[in-house]
């Protein structure tokens, strides 16, 4: 079995994870802590993958990040960065895949830390930062490892998108989903039967350990 | 030492305090929901009132005007929650250390030590706050805000989560604690009996505003005001207009009747309030025992007891103070007098208003019997 695959799934989904991590938590932080304008907008708007056709949202990536559109056309110029049709394209469209499944669980998360501690923190004399980091970030740490596990093995899975954004370039921007698509359409079941076993482990297993977090972290 | 003027427009009322404390113990009492945690929360800067100035020690931590406006961090305010608001996930030690980050080592180790020594909480260190008791938990709360060695101290409703007998303990030690530092302290509560064991100051809030300043003696004893009276357990409040009034007290028509009072700066034909405290009035065994006015022969017609006190429901068989109701005057008494009464058996009392406890409020225009 060509081992490619199942790297470049792994890399995509780590690093995908990563930014979730990053900004996810960020977003999340912001919505739990302050009602912002358009809040509910915004909830909608990050809600929105796990619903649309990841066709939709690869379309959507494609024009916003493709050599014609505004991001994919700064990216371009400032930093030398191509995201369409490489592996950079993959790891976009995986992150924002996964981004509702990460989001939701680190929002409740975050929603669920007590604010009067953190006033408590405040009082003491402890600056916002400190404060987040020391009270919020640990109380909120079992739900938000539950996000970025969810969001790792759907990050580790993305299909669609990850066609539109990266294509399906053998050695290049092929992941496990797209490898046993091109073996199921080749007529190689025999690849096919062990990559699909190796993806549905490699899902299972974030799932289990994700119900796992969360239980635990409703009973401290 | 603690000047606070707010002004604040809240959903359900409008927050307007107005209050001047010294050194030691300010009790404010007052019902849920009067604004009492509210201010507390604009002292230690976690709301942002609408107006006014907050002045802890000479320095102004808020004034709307100059456009001052501290965060928390900087107020140097030591604030005990009302469930504590311990770190689940720290350790006594950790939550008491928490303030004096940034200090060094050395520093911090013997500050805490030194606290929890103070608080009788050595030993447990290395607990996390889900293993204490709830007693304990609130002297980590106590010893983590003074630790950082604050200019006011705010208590909302310490004791409110413990049993009775803690509670008292702990009154008890707030005490000692409040004198070993000698820090402006603002306590909330709602509980009476609380306010007038600990205040060294007592003001009396209700729907968002101060209604009185005083001594826990005056504020129970001379309420200012119907609300003050009703806050503090005045039961008894009777509403006329005053027949006579001279050097040595007034009389007032109450309902079919009349009683009179020490003398009080009204004039003849003002409407009045006469508040009277239920512990203030004495059963009589014998005629000719007691004052030889506010005499009234009646009937108990209903009893209560909490095992501490008993209250009593009583009905003039003569002249009526409340004609239209089904008592005329609550009275309190301490079991030991109930029992020595025998009241148990005995419905058919005289008793005496004695003219020292009453005290006589104005009434407005829209009180009239």
């Amino acid at each position: 079995m060509d081992l490619f695959p199942l790297l470049l799934s792994l890399r995509v989904a780590t690093v995908a994870t990563l930014l979730n991590l990053l900004l996810g938590t960020l977003i999340a932080w912001a919505l739990a802590r302050w009602s912002l304008p358009g809040q509910s907008l915004l909830e909608t708007l990050i809600t929105l993958p796990t619903v649309l056709p990841p066709t939709v949202l690869g379309y959507y990536l494609l024009v916003l990040l493709g050599s014609q559109g505004a991001v994919g056309r700064w990216l371009q110029g400032t930093l030398g960065i191509r995201l369409v049709f490489t592996w950079y394209g993959a790891v976009v469209a995986a992150t924002v895949s996964a981004f509702p499944l990460f989001v939701g669980p680190a929002h409740a998360a975050l929603q669920g830390v007590d604010r009067r501690l953190e006033d408590a923190a405040r009082t003491l004399g402890r600056s916002e930062w400190a404060i987040f980091f020391t009270i919020t970030l640990p109380l909120a740490g079992r739900g938000i490892l539950a996000g970025a596990v969810l969001a790792f093995a759907r990050a580790m899975g993305d299909f669609g998108a990850t066609l539109m954004v990266a294509g399906n370039i053998p050695g290049r921007t092929q992941t496990m989903a797209l490898a046993i698509y091109d073996a199921v359409q080749a007529g190689n079941y025999a690849a096919a039967d062990l990559m699909v076993l190796i993806m549905t482990l490699s899902a299972a297993f974030p799932l289990w350990l994700a119900r796992r977090l969360s239980r635990v972290a409703q009973t401290p | 030492m603690l000047e606070i003027c707010l002004r604040k427009r809240l959903p359900s009322f409008n927050l307007e305090i107005d209050l001047h404390a010294e050194a030691g113990l300010t009790v404010l009492f007052g019902p849920s929901g009067s604004g009492k945690s509210m201010t507390l929360r604009a002292v230690a800067g976690l709301m942002r009132p609408d107006a006014g100035r907050i002045v802890v020690a000479g320095r102004v931590l808020f004034d709307a005007q100059a456009g001052i406006n501290l965060p928390p961090q900087q107020r140097r305010v030591g604030f005990v929650m009302q469930d504590y608001a311990l770190f689940p996930h720290m350790t006594v030690a950790e939550n008491v250390a928490y303030g004096l980050a940034g200090r060094p080592r050395d520093e911090v180790r013997r500050a805490v030590a030194e606290m929890l020594r103070l608080m009788e909480l050595d030993g447990l260190e290395a607990r996390r706050p889900a293993q204490l008791s709830g007693g304990q938990q609130q002297r980590v709360a106590l010893a983590r805000a003074l630790v950082t060695r604050p200019q006011v101290l705010l208590l909302d409703e310490p004791f409110a989560a413990l049993d009775a007998t803690l509670r008292e303990q702990l009154r008890h030690e707030l005490q000692t604690i409040q004198r070993h530092f000698r820090i402006p302290t603002l306590f909330v509560t709602h509980d009476l009996a609380e306010a007038y064991f600990l205040a060294e100051r007592m003001a009396v809030v209700d729907g968002g505003r101060v209604l009185q300043v005083g001594t826990p003696h005056e504020v129970v004893y001379r309420p200012a005001d119907l609300r003050v009276a009703r806050a503090t357990g005045a039961r008894n409040v009777l509403t006329g207009r005053v027949l006579t009034a001279s050097a040595s007290g007034l009389t007032v028509q109450i309902g079919q009747t009349t009683l009179t009072t020490p003398p009080y700066p009204f004039a003849v034909g003002a409407l009045v309030h006469l508040c009277i405290r239920p512990e203030q009035i004495i059963l009589i065994k014998r005629e000719g025992d007691g004052a030889p006015e506010n005499r009234f022969r009646g009937e108990i017609v209903e009893e209560m007891t909490n095992g501490l006190s008993y209250r009593l429901l009583f009905r003039s068989a003569g002249p009526r103070l409340l004609p239209e109701q089904g008592h005329d005057l609550e009275i309190v008494l301490p079991p030991h007098v109930y029992d020595a009464l025998g009241i148990a058996h005995e419905k058919h009392w005289s008793l005496c208003v004695r003219p020292q406890g009453i005290h006589v409020i104005a009434a407005g225009p829209q009180a009239a019997p």
